[in-house]
């Protein structure tokens, strides 16, 4: 059965470029939502096998939107991977104890992303 | 030896002697056994034992004579041989105690005598006599002899143990008294005696010794002597001890010096004592002085001693004491006797007070009303003194500097502008200053000890505890950062810093530290930590999607997907255009904050920018289908134009992205009294507009250049501020974002706003740059939708100084014969960066052409004494003024439709719009490049190659340098109507070539682009200034903003160039 990885970002071109790069390098099928909230939407009645998460974000930030993603009995068992900008250390320990599987900093190489996602879900 | 003597006093002698004789053992045995070993033996036996052994004689007289008596015959025989026997003994026993006696009386040297108390005379033995002195027979036999010679102070009491043994009161007769000597002097003796009563108990005779005892006496009188000398110095010395004492318990100076003072004047008996303070001149004041009644005092007297030389001084320093008995008869010098005698001293004895081998002054003892020879005990009391009281200058020297240095310490503590504190070595807290007192607001007395540790954050202290008390047991210094509680309750962060303190033995005495208020820094770095994690947030994005995009097109994945390819490609060129301007953005705000980019003041009309803003975004508008209108204010500004044409076209470049298709924009301008009209009026009236204050947002527009001066003098309320308006028919704005989107990346809707090409940084540039003009930004939501953004400028009355720019700008000749003309016209050139000579005749304007040779001539026709005309034909014959631009400038219509007449490059009908007259003069300028040709100076021939394409594309003649000196090589061949140049140049760099053309007048007005990569100040703007002069930055501008201006800056000054 084809995966199938929910992308949950603002920015557009990221979107496509994503999608591409799950679609057309992975393989795999994808979702997009362009805020937290169609994101949660979508996870919640799609159940996506695994949630690429931009953390800043306008309005719901991707924190916010993983929390949710946790507090959610139907959303919570999905592997959440982050995508951020942030590079500093101070963010990164912050992230780091959220409890998300992993996180990918942008930018990010889409003809190696499938192969990362894979590698940290044990695909 | 006299017989007669020696006959009368044969047998009481005799008997006396045996009776001396008896006692001689046991009173020797007795006298040892009383152990009165203080008095030789010899002389105790002989002088005690005289009473005793006249009253044993006298007993054995009365014995013998009563065995005489009854004695009877019929013992006779046996008697008689007995008597024998015993008479020999007593016969051998008075011969033996006889020669004792004499031995005794010839041994001890007494003298002695008989008095028959009823005869009143008095045999006298020759010793006596010679004991006073005196021959034998020099002295008569009377009693009052030897009364009259008694001491005057002994008589009484020696009559009265006289007296006293004489009526039995006391049983001896012993007594030492003075006796006068022949040669008058006294002498010390011990008189003894015993009496003889009669039966009716009267004293009938009385015999007795006299001792010479002045040796003894004289002994004694010695050893007393000796003893008071003694408790003398003891009491010296006790008094020395007792002054030394109090020098050291007080630390008062004053008491010292009095106590000395007084103590040394009772312990020397003297009459005055001073503590004299010198100066290094010599002459010096008393300090301290005590003086006994009767003489004059000194005290707090400046004296002046006319002979004390340099070299007293010094011998002072080395500790001479000078002691002086009798100033009439010691060696000193007359001067220095007159100056005594004057201060009434007679003696003196001065010692140095030295505090550490430094002269001070003087300790001085004055004896005024006799002589005084100073005993060596004296001086060296004196000089201890002195000493003690150079100790307690010393120390109060160091008290004074100890309090002084506190003082200071405490001035500077309190004035220094951070929170002090100090700590014993246990570390209780023993000050703060009032800063920290201030900041806290807790008293000196409730920081002591533990006291201020309350005002550490409760979170804080725990850590704070451990740490402070750690680095404490290892005497180190620390820096800790931690909260301390405001007066306000609020907290602050302090950077606190502590030092060990030791004292100079090397002790540790505790720690001292500071604490600055470091909130705002803390403050600033998140601020800073916040805004790189944002940048690099807002950089990352878009290099994500050109990364993405590009690799996914190189990777080949999308060769079977052309369109998704094509898609790639647009979003790698948006996201490319989109991290310029960030970038670009990103260093603008940093430059115009940081301060780094100067503002190029200078005056320019609000109208112009204004309409130059509304032109530069008019295309966007109509892509947009918006419609864009404005309501120019022809009001001076001075200002940078470049930079508030930069703010109107953020405003309505922003105004027209979130504008419905079919909307208004509408920019306008109003003179108002407030930086920001949401303040409270300054005037009393009433406002019936929030936004627009009466009376000033109507304001009619004026109808020709008018400065600022006369706008404020018209409302006359000056200051005033020109408040420019954008106002949308968008979505408005969140009321709670009203504020917040002029800081940097807080776009309503960030995703939003980079859609349409936005970097959230235009607000933040604009706010800056507004407020680097002493003006205000703000928005506020239209009651009937959308938004209107304002901003204000402050209209000063001073006009800024000329313009560089317009001091080296063409000049212009303005011949009319109205005044007003004149006027308003110099204005408005002079506002463009003209310079401009306004002449009222056709003479005077001849004569100015040919001395001042402008680049171009306004000229009026209908003119008094010499006619328009004439004045050209004038012009155009003489040869320096022939080749000079003529453009007509009348009230009057050019005739019919025929062509210009020969000699004139223009007509402008009055009043010409600013449009009209300088579109005119540039053409005019220009007249003679028929032929435009653009010189490129630039070094990278990449950027050569695109900017030569450009030109060559609009059909314009280019010639290219890539070096300095083959630009001034080419310009010498050709002469460009515009040039480009880059600065950083492989040898001469850009600023070499101006300095080279400025000098050639064929080529000093030549327009000019400077291209270059670097931020240029206001001094390396004024360097590369040539003719009309545009400053473009590479990178900042994107290409066809590029062609655009310089394209525009072409067909100013060279005049409309065909486009293909």
């Amino acid at each position: 059965m084809t995966r199938r990885i929910l992308i949950i970002d603002d920015e557009e071109d990221i979107r496509t470029i994503a999608t591409v790069a799950l679609e057309t390098v992975g393989g795999w099928d994808s979702l997009s939502a362009a805020s937290g909230q169609e994101g949660l939407a979508i996870a919640q009645a799609q159940h996506p096998d695994a949630i690429l998460l931009d953390v800043m974000m306008p309005e719901m930030d991707g924190i916010e939107v993983f929390q949710q993603l946790q507090a959610n009995p139907s959303t919570q068992a999905i592997p959440v991977i982050l995508l951020t900008a942030k590079v500093q250390a101070a963010d990164q320990r912050k992230l780091s104890t959220l409890g998300a599987i992993a996180t990918i900093p942008k930018p990010f190489n889409p003809l190696t992303l499938p192969d990362e996602i894979a590698a940290i879900l044990h695909w | 030896m006299p017989t007669a003597f020696w006959h009368r006093l044969w047998f009481p002698l005799l008997v006396t002697a045996g009776g001396i004789a008896l006692v001689v053992l046991g009173e020797f045995v007795l006298l040892r056994s009383l152990d009165r070993s203080v008095v030789p033996v010899s002389e105790v036996l002989l002088g005690a034992g005289v009473g005793l052994s006249v009253l044993l004689g006298w007993a054995v007289y009365l014995m013998q004579a009563k065995q005489q008596q009854s004695r009877q015959l019929e013992r006779i025989n046996q008697d008689l041989a007995r008597e024998i026997v015993e008479r020999q003994q007593i016969e051998a026993e008075l011969r033996d105690s006889q020669e004792r006696w004499q031995l005794a009386l010839e041994g001890n040297h007494d003298g002695l005598w008989d008095l028959d108390i009823r005869s009143n005379t008095v045999l006298r033995s020759p010793r006596f006599l010679e004991i006073l002195g005196y021959a034998e027979g020099e002295l008569d036999n009377s009693n009052e002899a030897w009364l009259s010679r008694l001491h005057p102070d002994d008589r009484e009491r020696v009559l009265q143990v006289n007296a006293d043994y004489l009526s039995r009161k006391i049983p001896f007769y012993e007594v030492e008294y003075r006796l006068r000597c022949k040669d008058g002097s006294y002498k010390w003796v011990l008189g003894r005696g015993q009496a003889v009563w009669d039966a009716q108990g009267n004293p009938i005779r009385m015999v007795g010794s006299l001792t010479d005892i002045s040796e003894r006496m004289r002994i004694q009188e010695e050893r007393q002597q000796v003893e008071a000398d003694l408790r003398l110095q003891n009491r010296r010395s006790q008094l020395f001890a007792d002054i030394t004492v109090r020098i050291r318990r007080s630390l008062k100076l004053e008491t010292i010096l009095q106590t000395t003072v007084t103590e040394i004047q009772h312990l020397l008996q003297t009459d005055r004592v001073v503590i004299f303070q010198l100066w290094p001149d010599g002459s010096g004041r008393v300090v301290q002085e005590a003086v006994v009644p009767g003489v004059e005092p000194l005290l707090h007297r400046d004296l002046v001693d006319p002979c004390f030389q340099e070299a007293y001084l010094d011998l002072y320093r080395q500790g001479r004491v000078s002691a002086v008995a009798d100033i009439y008869t010691a060696p000193i010098q007359a001067c220095y006797v007159e100056f005594l005698e004057q201060i009434q001293v007679r003696a003196n004895l001065v010692v140095p007070i030295l505090i550490r081998d430094q002269l001070w002054g003087l300790l001085i003892a004055h004896h005024c009303r006799d002589i005084r020879p100073w005993t060596e005990f004296e001086t060296e009391l004196l000089l201890q003194l002195a000493n003690q009281v150079g100790i307690a200058l010393a120390q109060s020297q160091l008290v004074e500097a100890t309090r002084e240095s506190e003082a200071r310490f405490r001035t500077m503590a309190d004035s220094a502008p951070v929170l002090l504190w100090l700590t014993d070595e246990e570390g209780n807290c023993t000050f703060v200053n009032q800063q920290w007192q201030q900041y806290t607001g807790l008293s000196l007395e409730e920081s002591l000890g533990d006291g201020w540790l309350t005002a550490i954050h409760p979170d804080d202290q725990p850590e704070y505890r451990r740490r402070f008390f750690q680095v404490f047991r290892d005497r180190q210094p620390f820096q800790m950062e931690y909260r301390l509680r405001r007066v306000d309750g609020t907290f602050g962060w302090m950077l606190s810093s502590g030092l060990p303190r030791f004292l100079a033995e090397g002790n540790f005495a505790g720690y001292i530290g500071s604490c600055v208020d470091i909130s705002d820094r803390r403050e600033i770095e998140h601020l800073k930590d916040e805004f790189v994690s944002i940048v690099s947030h807002e950089l990352r994005t878009p290099l994500t999607s050109i990364s993405g995009a590009l690799r996914l097109l190189a990777s080949g994945v999308l060769q079977a997907q052309p369109e998704r390819a094509q898609q790639m490609l647009n979003i790698a060129v948006s996201n490319t255009d989109r991290l310029v301007r960030l970038i670009n953005d990103i260093l603008d705000i940093e430059r115009i904050e940081s301060g780094k980019v100067t503002l190029n003041w200078q005056s320019c009309n609000a109208a112009n920018l204004m309409n130059q803003a509304v032109e530069a975004m008019q295309s966007f508008a109509d892509r947009s289908e918006v419609q864009l209108t404005v309501r120019s204010l022809a009001v001076s500004l001075w200002a940078d134009p470049d930079r508030i044409l930069q703010t109107l076209t953020n405003l309505l470049s922003n105004a027209i992205k979130f504008s419905h298709p079919g909307a208004c924009v509408d920019l306008s301008a109003a003179v108002v009294f407030e930086k920001d009209s949401r303040l409270p009026k300054r005037e009393p009236m009433a406002s019936t507009d929030r936004a627009v204050p009466p009376g000033a947002s109507e304001m009619p527009a004026p109808s020709g250049p008018m400065d600022s001066s006369r706008a404020t003098d018209a409302m006359a309320v000056p200051p005033a501020y020109l408040r420019f308006a954008v106002r949308d028919q968008g979505r408005g704005i969140p009321p709670d974002k009203l504020e917040t989107i002029f800081e940097r990346f807080q776009q309503v809707d960030a995703s939003d706003s980079r859609r349409k090409g936005g970097t959230g940084l235009g607000l933040a540039i604009c706010r800056s740059i507004v407020q680097h003009h002493g003006g205000h930004i703000w928005a506020e939501n239209n009651p009937s939708g959308g938004s209107t953004f304002y901003f204000t400028l402050p209209l000063t009355e001073e006009t800024g100084p000329t313009n560089v720019h317009a001091a080296a700008g063409p000049l212009v000749l303005v011949c009319d014969d109205d005044d007003s003309v004149q006027t308003v016209l110099q204005a408005m050139l002079e506002q463009r960066g003209y310079r401009a000579i306004a002449v009222g005749s056709g003479r005077e304007a001849i004569q100015q052409a040919i001395a001042r040779h402008p680049n171009v001539i306004l000229l009026n026709l209908m003119m008094p004494e010499m006619h328009g005309w004439q004045t050209l034909e004038q012009l155009k014959q003489h040869p320096q003024t022939q080749e000079i631009p003529v453009i007509i400038l009348s009230g009057l219509q050019p005739s019919g439709q025929q062509t210009l007449p020969g000699g004139i490059v223009d007509w402008l009908v009055k009043p010409p719009t600013e449009d009209q007259l300088f579109a005119s003069l540039e053409r005019a300028l220009n007249a003679q490049h028929a032929h435009p040709r653009v010189l490129v100076v630039e070094d990278d021939p990449d950027l050569a190659q695109v900017i030569l394409t450009l030109f060559e594309r609009h059909g314009i003649e280019t010639s290219y340098a890539r070096t300095g000196s083959d630009a001034i090589h080419l310009t010498q061949a050709i002469s460009p109507s515009l040039l480009v140049l880059d600065l950083g140049l492989p040898d001469r760099d850009g600023f070499a070539v101006v300095d080279w053309l400025r000098q050639q007048n064929r080529l000093r007005w030549v327009p000019l682009v400077v291209y270059t990569a670097r931020d240029l100040n206001d001094r390396e703007r004024d360097r590369l200034k040539l003719g009309q002069t545009l400053f473009l930055t590479k990178g900042r501008i994107t290409h066809e903003e590029f062609e655009q201006r310089v394209m525009d800056l072409l067909n100013r000054t060279v005049g409309q160039v065909p486009l293909d």
